[in-house]
């Protein structure tokens, strides 16, 4: 669901990408995770499904003040399905970038190569991810509040 | 005076002349050096964001903890699937465990074409072994041909039809009868019969005739009172108090199991079949009669008889037909690169950004058939290969203004609506497909062999394909694998006369009317040259392959 923008586009990256792990099981080799592989063809397949889409690796100029800071405790209150929500409002070149930096723990290079994109690239997308999602945190605690 | 004397004059002058300097010279430089000791070490304070701002690339992550504890929330979080879901992948993995193999483009273009050619043939097989018996039941009627005919000659030339199925001649009712009692005679009425068993409630008519075995010129015997009579002469005539539906009191009905045991003087059997008209026919082989008794429906006994009269024609040796023919047909343009020069990154790029699509072929030629099977043929065909051209455009920026509305409810009665606008710009590409087009006007000269005959042949055909005049338009990469527009007139590239070619194809064609036929073509063209000018980074060659179909019209008046 991170990947994709709603729920039939991640059913069928899932579809496809269970495929492809029943098509490969057999060159599976015993050294690593097999969660870990999995999650690989997984995240591969979603990323192929995106590039069919035609992802873009948009720069959004916003024109907007300085926002406060914040504090890493708004985050540990927020729960998983909103915190989805929010990672999913952002654009697609940000989101991959966050998902495979911040949550799978790709580095940029890897990620450079998988998107086939510049190292620079992909760093400047996460600080633009992170900043609008701050954003829209801090958005959230002021309704909150 | 020697330049080399001046200058030493004058550097002997002022060699230790000095200018004077002022004393606040020397106050303003001692200020600055103590200002510049002062400021060596300092280092001004740099606001918060602004590394993020001028270089996104050496800032450090902004909240690091955060990172880690979004990470740990969602690194392991599951969301519900449907059954449905895993259904489906079940069924996928059943179909990708058939085998399919993916032939190459070309391959792809020569298995259908092999696959259309084997079932023509087969088809053609089968029809040519069909008609082959139909062939001898159909030739031209026993009845006049044989008036005025020796009976030895009549069954001479029976017998000397080849039975269907290869075996023994068959012999006829005369001949099987005992040599003694075949007597020679021209004239005489014609027996007629019809077998019961095999035509159903035709019936069997038998008329006992004089024989004249010493005067082959005489009168007809009396109480001839079949259908026709004969004269002296040889023609026949009808009888008009015959009623083949009715009783006859000269006409003695007969058993068909005793159709053998007719009288000797029975020289030729003619049948009457009520299902096709009271027609007479002869049966000229065993092939009608079959041993086992068939009782066939109108429609089976009419699906026997042809309704198209194939007559051999008299064309063997010299043949004064002309033929027009008129076609068209989809079909594929394969397409070869190799460099001239150009680096293996631009022939990579151009090879991801083209991609064949359908073309088709449209033409007129005219056919001089030169005998049954041999034929020449040209005319004029045009050509056009149909080709997906996709390239990428940068730095496209987009600009839309976003309105964002949130309402705040901070208590009853008290609700706060915040409006945020901003511009955002995008900047991206675009991803644009182009469809280029190659065309050609082409003169073929072929030469084509046909097998069957005038309703149904298969032939083969080729030959050479003069090129008249092709150009090219779409767009390509130039160089800097930039794309540029290439219109008809930028023949820089692209030739306009690619020369000569070669054409090798088959044709099934199938007779549709009395001076017209369809048919059906599959073919391949190969040229000789490139497309490519000589000076070009890279020479490109398209071969053409697909399937025409059309008509061809007999230009005779028959």
């Amino acid at each position: 669901m991170r990947y994709a923008q709603d729920l039939m586009e991640a059913e069928d990256m899932l579809q496809d990408a269970f495929i492809k792990v029943f098509q490969y099981i057999g060159q599976f080799k015993s050294e690593g995770s097999f969660e870990g592989w999995i999650r690989r063809i997984v995240v591969n397949t979603a990323i192929r499904h995106l590039e069919r889409k035609k992802m873009t690796f948009k720069e959004i100029d916003e024109q907007h003040s300085q926002l406060p800071s914040l504090h890493p405790e708004s985050i540990s209150q927020l729960g998983e399905a909103d915190l989805i929500k929010l990672i999913n409002g952002l654009p697609e070149g940000y989101r991959m970038v966050f998902n495979l930096n911040v949550i799978e723990g790709y580095s940029h290079d890897e990620i450079a190569e998988m998107l086939n994109i510049q190292p620079g690239t992909s760093r400047s997308q996460l600080v633009k991810a992170r900043k609008m999602l701050q954003q829209q945190i801090i958005a959230l605690q002021k309704i909150a509040v | 005076m020697l330049p080399e004397s001046f200058d030493q004059a004058i550097r002997s002058k002022l060699d230790n002349w000095s200018a004077p300097v002022q004393e606040e010279q020397w106050t303003n430089l001692q200020e600055s050096l103590q200002w510049q000791n002062k400021l060596q070490d300092h280092v001004a304070d740099v606001p918060a964001g602004m590394w993020e701002r001028l270089s996104p690339q050496l800032s450090a992550p902004a909240l690091p903890d955060a990172d880690k504890i979004i990470r740990d929330k969602l690194y392991h979080s599951i969301a519900p699937v449907r059954e449905e879901v895993w259904e489906n992948i079940e069924a996928e993995k059943e179909k990708k465990r058939r085998v399919v193999f993916w032939w190459t483009r070309s391959a792809r273009v020569a298995a259908a074409l092999l696959l259309f050619l084997s079932g023509a043939l087969v088809a053609a097989y089968y029809y040519m072994e069909k008609s082959a018996p139909l062939a001898q039941q159909n030739a031209p009627s026993a009845i006049q041909g044989q008036s005025g005919l020796a009976k030895g000659s009549t069954q001479a030339a029976q017998a000397a039809l080849p039975p269907p199925d290869g075996s023994a001649p068959i012999q006829t009712e005369a001949e099987s009868q005992p040599e003694s009692e075949t007597k020679p005679t021209v004239a005489g009425p014609i027996q007629l019969a019809a077998p019961e068993n095999a035509l159903g409630s035709a019936k069997v008519y038998h008329q006992k005739t004089n024989r004249q075995k010493d005067n082959l010129w005489g009168e007809q015997s009396n109480n001839a009172k079949g259908p026709f009579t004969q004269n002296a002469y040889g023609s026949l005539s009808t009888n008009n108090g015959f009623n083949p539906k009715g009783s006859n009191e000269d006409l003695l009905p007969v058993a068909a199991s005793h159709a053998s045991e007719t009288d000797a003087s029975t020289e030729e059997v003619y049948r009457l079949s009520p299902k096709s008209g009271w027609a007479l026919w002869r049966p000229t082989g065993a092939s009608l009669q079959p041993t086992a008794p068939l009782n066939l429906t109108d429609a089976q006994h009419a699906n026997k008889i042809k309704n198209v009269v194939i007559c051999p024609t008299d064309r063997k040796n010299r043949n004064t037909d002309w033929d027009l023919e008129v076609f068209a047909g989809p079909g594929l343009g394969l397409k070869t690169v190799s460099s001239n020069g150009a680096s293996n990154a631009f022939l990579q790029s151009k090879d991801s950004a083209e991609s064949g699509s359908i073309g088709y072929t449209v033409g007129a030629r005219l056919v001089k058939p030169l005998n049954d099977h041999f034929s020449l043929k040209t005319g004029l065909t045009f050509t056009q290969h149909n080709e997906k051209f996709v390239y990428r455009t940068e730095n496209q920026i987009k600009t839309t203004t976003v309105v964002t509305v949130r309402t705040i409810i901070r208590g009853p009665g008290d609700t706060l609506r915040v409006n945020d606008t901003s511009i955002v710009q995008q900047a991206g590409f675009i991803n644009s497909t182009v469809k280029n087009r190659f065309r050609s006007i082409d003169i073929p000269l072929l030469a084509s062999y046909r097998w069957g005959n005038d309703d149904f042949s298969i032939g083969i055909q080729g030959g050479l394909v003069f090129n008249l005049s092709s150009w090219y338009e779409g767009v390509m990469y130039d160089s800097s694998l930039a794309p540029v527009a290439l219109n008809k007139q930028g023949g820089l590239l692209y030739k306009n006369k690619l020369g000569w070619g070669l054409m090798a194809g088959l044709q099934v064609s199938k007779k549709i009317g009395y001076s017209a036929h369809v048919f059906a073509e599959p073919f391949f063209r190969y040229h000789f040259n490139n497309m490519t000018q000589p000076g070009a980074a890279y020479q490109q060659k398209i071969n053409f392959g697909g399937l025409s179909v059309g008509l061809r019209f007999n230009l005779n008046n028959r």
